[in-house]
């Protein structure tokens, strides 16, 4: 498998502010790469760098084998973007802001086809600047793929999306992958994350803090939430001395973060449960999820 | 009125002053709040990330310019000539030709220059009416330069409005001699080069307000 | 005098109170509902209503940083243009003459003569040779070089256009000892030749008695520029300011809760408030300067032509301002605004030229008169008339009627136009929406 963006020891300083912090990561070709993190984490910035906006201070981008900052129009000619703000000269019409994006590319899908992608073909007529804020979105998106792109930049493309929208969105995206499109995207959701991307970075001040395939990190990282009403006249202590473990009150229950050590914990807690007659009420055990991931990771977890 | 240094009509005073006032009002503010209104909505950055030849984009800014301005230099000659009885030469429409072409260039390329200090469209859409409208006045657009103090119209001669306001009343009220004259060209392409070889350095495609 | 001023304003109040008095009765065009019953509550909240846009738009001016600054730089500007003269006129320019030769001494007094007549101080150096001349003028160290009393030599040539002190006293010079050369030539006597210069010109009379004939009248000349500049400057920030809103669909918000016509009521009012209070600054600013530097500016000016530019200057504000704001409502982005700026301009400035021309000239032509009743160029027509005064009272009254009722035209125009353009940008539903909530 071959790489389409390689980076090495990436730094980007912005006065005394370090934006991105010496970040090394690759992307596969063909896959859904993510880049999560808070607002402010380095993400947008990231990109920049990799579509050529900005140039890094220290370390190496290379996005289809070239330095985006210096790389040639041929080399743009491979790229599609949704940027994260968008506006549109609000007087053309939907058709016609695409046809003119459709013009500067070698090898541009059809328009109609484009529209139909995006589920603009009801708005193709009507003037960009009548569009709802999701609508706009979606001319977003078709700009970023009317020029048929081997790697395809998707900087929180969702924004605003209904529900429905969303996972309408999902499909497109995962046709361009089938296609055979390289993708990257940065998302605050974590479900889009887990859904769509084959592998992720989570970012936190300017450092990558996690990175792996949304099941590893999930499996690596997320903790198994135990939680169960507190049965009366039974602390916190002697709960320690049951199972060999802290618990914590929260929404009053009785909840603990566990790794390996689940199955031990559960069978003492049974066992004794089972040989006092104690009956535990709201007894949840719950999967970790990429959210439980992500809040561990940039360390708002508390 | 004699405002360089031979008897000048009122009206062909007048049309070409605001020929020239024209010019810097549509091409020099417009292209200005164009430019700086699509690169803070984010269309510019849009463009340079599209394999569009980054010429294209000024291009078309010129040439839309150009054809603005032929557009309301000939309605200006034809109101001059038609309602107010100019007479100008035969030839004087060529040279207003040549510096309505040299007045687009210059203030398309300052406005370039300008756009990295304009950082909304709104400061520049009211910074570039109010420039044109002061520097008119010392111009000889709307007043006689020989009301003015003398230092003033001095500094004038070599900023680019009067030069070409004053080489259009020349072009327009001439009997005798050459329509053209060399130094609007010298002043005119001097702003325009030194503007132009300024925004390459200083031009920029991304928002400034973020 | 005064009495006459004080009836044209009691006209004018008369005149917009009955024209409000109307539209209340009947409401405005595309009435409201709260209107037509004209509770006094109603009338409040509509007052409210546009008091709240007004002040809106006062905040965003004022708060704006180019606001800020174009009132600094104009502040500077003022300041430079009122102090600068003054600073150049308190040392008297010096004329230095270099002497090569010999120099009569009748020709001697017709060169002081001449400084005198100007104003200047000279001073007279005497060289040895041409060439000691030439050195001189070139390191700058005298401004002219008389030769032997029959060529005058300069460093550069003379502007044609320049009336600066020291172009005329060369060629004043130049003039006085061509004649002194002639009066010699002719072989006169000192007497007849003293005669000779105390050549006076003949008195003009004229058959019919007329008025008596005026200069160019200064009062007019900076109040017409000093209206220009100001309503081609404020009458953009409408064009711009109800632009800008449309796009940013702040205006749908503000539709929601407000009718068209108060938003629009509200924005030129504030965009007014702000550009009269700008303008009152710079003009204190102006007066207390020239007060310090002892310069003149409003001497032997008539309060009634001062009155009547201001006068003319807020009547033209609110008579273009509908023009600006309906245009402003019908373009869609600000490089389109700012193509329209100029063809809109137009009016403005051919009101401008004629009067210009006028107040220059010193003597209005009957067709300038005409002008001076339509609301397009009365701002600017009406004060030159009032300046060279030409106007009487009643004439000045019919011009100021005429002006209020086109404008409460247009204002309506205006709104309704409005009220269509912003309607169209917005989506289905909401036109519908509104429609409902306006009938």
């Amino acid at each position: 498998m071959t790489d389409v963006i390689e980076v090495n020891n990436l730094t980007r300083r912005f006065g005394r502010l370090v934006a991105i912090d010496d970040i090394s990561f690759t992307v596969h070709e063909g896959e859904i790469f993510g880049l999560l993190g808070e607002n402010g984490a380095g993400k947008t910035t990231t990109l920049e760098i990799l579509e050529g906006f900005q140039k890094p201070d220290r370390g190496s981008a290379l996005v289809l084998g070239h330095n985006p900052y210096t790389a040639h129009r041929q080399w743009r000619d491979r790229i599609g973007l949704v940027l994260q703000e968008s506006d549109f000269d609000p007087v053309h019409t939907v058709t016609e802001t695409v046809s003119l994006f459709a013009g500067f590319f070698s090898h541009p899908r059809a328009v109609d086809e484009t529209l139909a992608l995006v589920g603009l073909t009801a708005k193709a007529k009507e003037r960009v600047g009548r569009l709802s804020g999701g609508q706009k979105r979606r001319v977003d998106v078709a700009l970023g793929i009317i020029g048929r792109p081997s790697l395809l930049f998707l900087d929180e493309p969702t924004t605003g999306f209904d529900p429905i929208a969303r996972a309408d969105f999902w499909t497109v995206i995962e046709g361009l992958r089938d296609e055979g499109t390289s993708i990257v995207l940065t998302t605050h959701y974590m479900e889009e994350a887990e859904r769509l991307c084959d592998r992720l970075a989570i970012m936190a001040k300017g450092q990558i803090v996690a990175e792996g395939t949304s099941s590893t990190l999930i499996s690596e990282m997320g903790a198994t939430t135990l939680r169960f009403e507190l049965p009366r006249g039974l602390g916190l202590d002697a709960l320690r001395a049951i199972t060999g473990i802290d618990f914590v009150l929260r929404d009053n229950l009785a909840t603990a973060l566990l790794g390996a050590e689940l199955q031990s914990v559960l069978r003492r807690l049974m066992t004794w449960a089972e040989s006092t007659e104690v009956h535990l009420h709201r007894l949840e055990v719950l999967r970790p999820s990429l959210t439980d991931v992500f809040l561990g990771a940039t360390g708002n977890d508390r | 009125m004699a405002a360089a240094g031979y008897p000048i009509s009122a009206i062909a005073f007048y049309s070409g002053g605001l020929t020239a006032y024209g010019l810097m009002l549509g091409t020099f503010t417009s292209v200005m709040v164009a430019v700086v209104g699509a690169r803070e909505a984010g269309w510019l950055k849009r463009f340079r990330a599209s394999p569009m030849p980054p010429g294209a984009y000024l291009a078309g800014q010129i040439v839309f310019n150009v054809i603005v301005s032929i557009a309301l230099v000939v309605v200006m000659m034809a109101t001059a000539t038609l309602v107010y009885g100019l007479r100008p030469r035969a030839d004087a429409y060529a040279a207003v030709l040549a510096y309505t072409l040299l007045g687009v260039f210059c203030f398309t390329a300052i406005a370039l220059a300008i756009t990295r200090v304009m950082t909304t469209d709104e400061m520049a859409s009211s910074a570039g009416p109010f420039v044109t409208i002061a520097l008119s006045f010392t111009s000889g657009v709307f007043l006689p330069p020989d009301l003015l103090p003398h230092w003033l119209v001095t500094a004038s001669n070599y900023l680019p409005l009067e030069p070409l306001a004053q080489s259009l009343q020349h072009a327009l009220s001439l009997r005798v001699g050459s329509v053209f004259q060399w130094h609007p060209f010298i002043v005119l392409g001097a702003w325009g080069v030194a503007a132009f070889v300024a925004a390459r350095w200083t031009f920029t495609w991304q928002p400034l307000r973020k | 005098m005064k009495g006459t001023y004080a009836i044209v304003l009691v006209a004018v109040v008369v005149l917009v109170r009955l024209a409000l008095r109307r539209r209340r009765r009947r409401g405005p065009s595309g009435a409201s509902t709260t209107h037509v019953t004209t509770s006094e509550s109603a009338r409040e909240g509509t007052h409210n209503v546009v008091a709240l846009v007004c002040e809106r738009e006062i905040r965003q001016r004022v708060r704006g940083r180019m606001f800020r600054a174009a009132t600094v730089v104009i502040l500077l500007g003022v300041g430079a243009a009122i102090v600068i003269p003054s600073l150049r006129h308190s040392h008297t320019p010096t004329e230095r003459v270099g002497v090569v030769g010999t120099l009569g001494a009748d020709s001697r007094a017709r060169v002081a003569a001449t400084a005198a007549s100007l104003g200047v101080k000279l001073h007279v150096t005497s060289l040895a040779t041409r060439a000691a001349a030439t050195a001189a003028l070139d390191a700058g160290t005298i401004d002219v070089a008389i030769l032997n009393g029959d060529s005058l030599v300069v460093k550069n040539p003379l502007p044609p256009t320049s009336t600066s002190s020291a172009t005329q006293f060369v060629r004043g010079v130049a003039v006085a000892l061509g004649v002194a050369r002639a009066q010699s030539a002719a072989g006169l006597s000192s007497r007849q030749i003293a005669t000779l210069a105390r050549a006076t010109p003949l008195a003009i009379t004229s058959v019919h008695a007329g008025k008596s004939g005026r200069a160019a009248d200064p009062t007019s000349i900076v109040g017409v520029i000093l209206i220009f500049i100001m309503l081609s400057q404020y009458l953009g920030w409408i064009l711009v300011g109800v632009m800008e809103e449309k796009s940013s669909r702040i205006v749908e918000v503000l539709l929601s809760a407000v009718r068209p016509i108060q938003v629009v009521t509200g924005k030129v009012l504030g965009i007014g408030l702000v550009a009269f209070a700008q303008a009152g600054i710079i003009l204190v600013w102006a007066l207390i300067l020239a007060r310090i530097v002892g310069s003149n500016l409003i001497h032997g000016t008539a309060p009634w032509a001062l009155a009547s530019i201001l006068v003319w200057l807020v009547l033209g504000y609110s008579f273009y301002c509908w023009i600006y704001a309906a245009a402003g409502s019908m373009v869609e982005r600000q490089d389109q605004a700012q193509t329209l700026a100029f063809p809109l301009t137009l009016p403005l400035i051919f009101g401008y030229v004629i009067s210009l021309t006028t107040a220059s000239s010193g003597t209005a032509a009957g067709w300038f008169k005409v002008f001076a009743y339509i609301p397009f160029t009365a701002p600017f027509a009406m004060p030159t008339l009032v300046g060279l005064g030409e106007a009487t009272w009643w004439q000045f009254s019919a011009a100021v009627a005429i002006d209020v009722v086109c404008t409460i035209a247009l204002a309506r125009g205006a709104a309704v136009v409005y009220r269509r353009a912003i309607l169209r940008t917005g989506s289905r539903v909401k036109i519908r929406e509104l429609r409902s909530h306006s009938h």
